[in-house]
């Protein structure tokens, strides 16, 4: 196993009038390839700038932020985006699907933007929705779907281009308790049959039981990091 | 992010906003059609200048007369005759289709038993043509017709019978095509001598000449005259030069302007017509014609100032159509800056799952141009309908000379067809331009920012 994301001493300080807001305040660490690795903290910790930082939405103050081989605090932002399209997924707690394309089109979107041809990307977009169990919602709109199903076309996407990493912000924060089971179950199988990584940020104990590390944020700097169990799929299934 | 699909995507964008969609593209429709009407009004008024200005002669030819032979050229040059040489070097200056001296000779026509004065043009016959001489019945002559002869619809009211006590003119319905019809340079052939004259020594016999066309009403000088191959005109003047000297030097009466034009080869001619292959180089051709001290004369002299007087009118009207074209975009930027407010979140998302910055500014520049296009197409629609209904009901902003009479065709709106593309095109090229400023509004929304919005 070898490190895909490395963060070597990261600030993000924000300027509020004369203030200065540390939120994220020299943080060192390490994710490890097929890791799935979650960010838990109190809210304010400083927990999703760091995610951000991680997946190039927001620049760190110092320090640098490795994916594979990219130094990600360097890419300019249409690097960043080329560098989004080939390599990492999102998960969102709001799901943030656009509200007038159909469940297909919008797992199918990431690939429009990449240049995929329409028959290619759909035939794509269809076995992911088909892996989330949503093969008879392709043709439904978003306000057509229950939270549930719409986070499961979400995952679809994040998925489609069959990124390195997966980045998942609070992912079942709006969902019951037994869908959020379902969702973090269909993540981490899928991202165990293909070797992906995913960081995600959450305050819900439970989702930390599918964690190979649980990284305690507070404060903007690791309080703790604890092993979890050897691999998410199985310890969820 | 392949072409077609940023075209559908920003056509779904803009059908997901019917109303304030639709709203703009109207704004834009009015904006277009207040330019292309606008615009047509002033194309029509110089239309119909051109159109009036037509009916007075024709705008292509430059009629050149040597009023001046002898005299000096303002560059002080001494002013040449204008002989069949300088004649060809005016059929080969910059833009001339074709050049031909016109001789003008009075002779004697004789049809039957009636008699008349005529005035027969000479021209080069390959030049016939070139001259849109309107030929009603018959045809015109070509460069093999000899003694061939074009005659205009009012030559035979110049006929008579001298043989009968009162004034008796040839019948309405003489038709010179069906008819013997000879020419003589004796004038007072037939005629009964008055008391005193002097009994020409020789007599001439008449010389047939063959009618192959007739002109309908030009309005100009062919109406009353016969037009034959120069040559042949050369022939007859020279034939009455001798029977004149033959009769001790102008025993004939002559009546008529036979003394006002020459041979050609050596004193040159009295006048020349040029024709100019298109309207633009008539001007300049006049130009050169005139540096060589001829006069020049030709409608569009009469055009040209004609425009200029109106150019005022015509920029105001172009004006109103840019000021309502100029509020239509400011619509369109307005639109877009709205949809931005609205998407703001939606931006964010697609930047996030890899939508470029360029990938951006395009969806939103061409969701500008889709308002663009269907509201200038619908504008152009519009005009041509708004055109129409002014035609129909002759609503005249000017443009009518007013001491010609009401010319047909006469047209309040002109819209040709590369006013309704520049109409569509501008449309489209300006909607463009009012979504620059949004398009770069939104590439450079900061992603954290657009995510935070509910």
């Amino acid at each position: 196993m070898s490190a895909i994301i490395v963060l070597d001493d990261v600030y993000r300080i924000f300027r509020m009038g004369q203030e200065r807001i540390c939120a994220v305040n020299g943080i060192s660490l390490s994710i490890e390839e097929g890791e799935i690795c979650c960010l838990q903290g109190p809210s304010g910790s400083g927990k999703s700038t760091l995610l951000h930082l991680m997946a190039g939405l927001d620049k760190p103050t110092k320090g640098s932020i490795t994916i594979g081989k990219t130094r990600i605090d360097k890419l300019n932002e249409n690097q960043l985006a080329l560098f989004r399209q080939k390599y990492i997924g999102f998960i969102f707690q709001s799901y943030y699907l656009i509200p007038t394309l159909t469940a297909l089109e919008n797992v199918a979107l990431p690939l429009t933007f990449c240049g995929v041809p329409r028959s290619k990307r759909n035939k794509m977009a269809k076995e992911l929705l088909e892996a989330v169990g949503l093969k008879d919602r392709m043709k439904h709109k978003p306000h057509e779907m229950s939270g549930g199903q719409q986070q499961r076309v979400s995952i679809a996407r994040a998925f489609v281009n069959n990124p390195k990493v997966i980045f998942a912000d609070e992912p079942t924060g709006n969902l019951d308790t037994v869908t959020t089971h379902e969702m973090m179950r269909l993540m981490t199988s899928l991202a165990y049959e293909r070797k992906q990584t995913i960081v995600l940020v959450t305050h819900n104990p439970e989702i930390a039981d599918y964690s190979t590390r649980i990284v305690r944020v507070r404060d903007g700097r690791i309080e703790k990091i604890e092993n979890g169990r050897e691999n998410g799929y199985e310890t969820g299934a | 992010m392949k072409y077609f699909d940023t075209l559908f995507l920003s056509v779904r964008n803009l059908w997901r906003r019917k109303l304030r969609t639709t709203l703009t593209i109207v704004g834009v429709m009015i904006g277009t059609c207040a330019i292309v009407v606008m615009i047509s009004l002033g194309l029509a008024m110089n239309k119909n200048f051109l159109e009036q200005v037509s009916q007075m002669g024709n705008i292509m030819q430059i009629q050149v007369y040597n009023w001046n032979e002898g005299g000096m050229t303002p560059d002080g040059k001494k002013i040449e005759p204008l002989t069949d040489a300088k004649i060809a070097e005016f059929a080969k200056m910059k833009g001339v289709e074709g050049a031909t001296p016109i001789m003008d000779l009075g002779l004697k026509m004789v049809v039957g038993k009636y008699v008349g004065w005529v005035s027969i043009l000479g021209i080069n016959p390959d030049m016939f043509e070139m001259l849109d001489i309107p030929v009603s019945t018959g045809r015109g002559l070509t460069g093999e017709d000899t003694n061939h002869a074009v005659v205009g619809e009012y030559a035979k009211y110049n006929l008579y019978n001298p043989k009968s006590s009162r004034w008796e003119p040839a019948p309405e319905d003489l038709n010179l095509m069906e008819e013997k019809v000879t020419v003589s340079w004796d004038m007072s052939y037939g005629e009964k001598p008055y008391p005193g004259q002097p009994t020409p020594k020789k007599k001439v016999k008449p010389v047939t000449i063959e009618v192959v066309g007739m002109v309908s009403q030009s309005g100009g000088q062919y109406d009353y005259s016969i037009v034959m191959p120069l040559e042949t005109v050369k022939k007859f003047k020279k034939e009455q030069d001798k029977f004149n000297q033959g009769n001790g030097g102008g025993g004939g009466v002559i009546i008529g302007r036979a003394g006002s034009s020459s041979s050609g080869e050596k004193e040159g001619y009295y006048q020349a017509i040029v024709k100019v292959k298109d309207i633009d180089s008539v001007t300049e051709v006049m130009e050169q014609i005139k540096a060589m001290g001829y006069e020049a004369y030709s409608p569009i002299q009469i055009l040209e100032q004609m425009k200029e007087q109106s150019a005022g009118l015509r920029q105001i009207l172009g004006g109103i159509g840019i000021t309502a074209f100029v509020i239509a975009a400011i619509g369109i930027a307005n639109t877009m800056y709205m949809s931005i407010y609205e998407r703001t979140r939606e931006i964010g998302i697609i930047k996030v799952i890899g939508a470029r910055l360029g990938d951006i500014r395009r969806i939103f520049l061409m969701e500008a141009g889709w308002i663009g296009i269907f509201g200038g197409v619908m504008g152009v629609g519009l005009s041509l309908l708004a055109s129409m209904a002014l035609n129909r009901f002759n609503i005249n902003l000017g443009g009518q000379i007013m001491w010609m009479p009401q010319g047909e065709g006469l047209q309040s709106s002109y819209i040709p067809v590369w006013l309704m593309l520049a109409g569509a095109g501008f449309s489209f090229l300006a909607s463009l331009l009012a979504g620059v400023l949004p398009a770069r509004r939104a590439m450079r929304l900061s992603v954290m920012k657009a995510l935070r919005q509910e």
